[in-house]
């Protein structure tokens, strides 16, 4: 996890209030009589009660104006109206500041001035600086929303995918079984009844029109497994099509990829076939967007058991972040679903190993 | 029971608090007087004052640290409630010590020595200000003996500077003036206006005790669970 080192502008503002406490105070550290501590020390508690506090800023207007009040007759305790200034500039009420200021510019002298115009400045930089972050913070917030509802909505694809996947095969099942049906049932039902007349007819001892009857159960039958080939031709799909698409993504890309394929992948079963189709596709979109490779090799393993990809290639740009792209995280998540693995080691190459074992069903 | 009754009670459950309640003011009765000055013991209370304070802020600091506060604060009570039902105990008791010291002084010395009212106000005063410093100290640390290690240092260190355990114009003008931050310092300042009848500087010691007070309640009542 990357460890940044965040100053947040409340530390900011308090560390700069104390640091003017220390000057205000060293400032007046000579004339620092009773009275006047006092009125240093209810500026601190002032200051204080709203560090503990949240209260409004225009409550503080109450205490610079009985402090401005209190520095006609403890002239000394005027410059203390500067922590006002700072806390109100800080506090992006630039409004409150003018009757002060304009108050410190006509009473105080020489270099004096300069505490006042100080922390009026730093304030405002302080409100300007917590301004920023509060946009800043809030922008990332927002980022984080939306990432959080493109996750939701990618929950929700996976189950709908799943949802497609069932309701396909159910539709394959239907069709199967209407093929039959259509083609198998008629020349089966008919060899059946021609079998209960082959039996009348031996029971009669009528040879001649059982034979006729035999002939005809033997072209029924016949032409029933002539039909049913015929109908698992039909239905069988093209076996070689995922191969070649896989094999089209290998040889289209925009570099030369160095690719086997062992196994059939045609005895993958659907979904897995699509997950794989996916993932070669990102891996290699990811391939371009972050790398510029001299070599990229692939290769896929299947069996009976077991669906191993391994890409790997070279030439990788820029940071070696170790966080995953949304496009690699959500493709583990589709092969953690599938009950796989995906593993992924960065180096001196981007290496992506993903293993999915082979079920009968998908693994949801 | 009430949490005032109970911090009360908890309090004089410590083995130390009656001693040092009822007893140790006594004692200090013995200690000799100064020329040109109140009695020692009435400074000499103030170092007492300040350790006593931080005994009975132990059940605080200790419901804190052991997680009690955690579960007051999953139950109906809120904080603010319980934190000004020990400091009213706390404080109570406190107070209840320096009246021992005046009714025994008032003996000992007669009741011509000093204003005790006006004494008894600024040991009022000075009470809370040791409690809620006691409470901002134990605010700053995870465990009770280490902030009890560097308060006996820190605390008598205080004491000895600000004028309680010897008289101020012994330490050097330059140092008379900073220790004027201290909060301590204020009751030395309040028992030399008394002596010196200054009405208007009495009363401002005590104001200032009050604020210093304020100060470290607001550090000291944060909820640390």
């Amino acid at each position: 996890m990357d460890r940044r080192i965040t100053i947040e502008s409340k530390h900011l503002f308090r560390f700069v209030l104390v640091v003017l406490l220390f000057l205000v105070f060293s400032l007046r550290y000579g004339e620092m009589d009773p009275p006047l501590l006092l009125v240093f020390l209810l500026v601190v508690f002032s200051l204080m009660l709203r560090w503990r506090f949240s209260i409004g800023t225009a409550w503080m207007l109450i205490d610079a104006f009985l402090l401005a009040l209190c520095s006609l007759s403890l002239p000394a305790a005027m410059i203390l109206l500067s922590l006002y200034l700072f806390y109100f500039a800080s506090h992006r009420n630039l409004l409150f500041c003018i009757p002060f200021a304009v108050y410190l510019a006509v009473a105080l002298q020489g270099l004096e001035l300069l505490i006042p115009l100080f922390s009026l400045l730093l304030g405002a930089l302080v409100g300007v600086w917590e301004l920023e972050r509060m946009q800043l913070r809030k922008e990332a917030d927002d980022y984080r929303l939306r990432s959080h509802h493109l996750e939701a909505e990618t929950e929700h694809l996976l189950l709908d995918y799943a949802d497609a996947q069932h309701l396909s095969r159910l539709q394959e099942r239907e069709q199967i079984a209407q093929t039959l049906h259509d083609s198998l049932g008629h020349e089966l039902t008919a060899a059946h009844l021609c079998v209960k007349a082959l039996d009348m007819l031996l029971e009669k001892e009528d040879i001649g029109k059982a034979k006729v009857s035999r002939e005809q159960i033997e072209q029924r039958l016949s032409s029933a497994l002539t039909q049913l080939k015929l109908a698992v031709r039909q239905l069988e799909p093209d076996q070689k099509q995922v191969e070649r698409s896989i094999a089209r993504l290998f040889e289209e890309f925009v570099y030369p990829v160095q690719y086997t394929i062992r196994g059939d992948v045609a005895l993958v079963p659907p979904a897995l076939q699509q997950v794989l189709h996916s993932a070669i596709k990102e891996a290699l979109t990811n391939v371009a967007k972050h790398a510029k490779p001299t070599k990229v090799n692939a290769s896929l393993d299947c069996n009976s058991t077991l669906v191993q990809l391994t890409m790997e290639n070279d030439g990788i740009m820029g940071q070696k972040s170790s966080s995953t792209g949304n496009g690699l995280r959500y493709l583990r998540r589709r092969v953690e679903r599938l009950g796989g693995s995906m593993s992924i080691q960065k180096g001196e190459q981007f290496k992506l190993l993903i293993s999915i074992p082979v079920r009968g069903e998908m693994g949801l | 029971m009430s949490i005032f009754t109970f911090a009360l009670k908890e309090n004089l459950r410590q083995k130390f608090t009656l001693p040092l309640l009822l007893l140790f003011p006594l004692v200090l009765l013995l200690v000799p007087s100064m020329p040109g000055s109140l009695p020692m013991a009435f400074s000499l209370f103030g170092l007492l004052n300040f350790y006593s304070a931080f005994l009975l802020v132990r059940t605080v600091a200790e419901d804190r640290m052991h997680g009690v506060l955690v579960r007051i604060a999953s139950s109906p009570i809120s904080h603010a409630h319980y934190l000004t039902s020990h400091l009213a105990a706390g404080s109570l008791l406190l107070i209840a010590q320096s009246l021992v010291l005046i009714i025994a002084s008032l003996i000992v010395y007669g009741s011509n020595t000093t204003n005790y009212l006006l004494l008894f106000i600024l040991y009022s005063a000075y009470s809370v200000m040791t409690l809620s410093f006691s409470l901002a100290w134990n605010s700053l640390f995870r465990s009770y003996t280490t902030s009890f290690a560097l308060f006996s240092g820190v605390g008598s260190i205080l004491c000895l500077v600000s004028g309680l355990t010897f008289p101020l114009r012994f330490l050097p003008p330059a140092m008379q003036r900073l220790v004027r931050v201290f909060p301590t310092y204020w009751l030395a300042h309040g028992l030399a206006s008394l002596y010196e009848q200054a009405g208007a500087s009495l009363l401002l010691s005590v104001v200032i005790l009050l604020v210093f007070a304020g100060i470290f309640l607001l550090v000291g009542s944060r909820r640390r669970l």
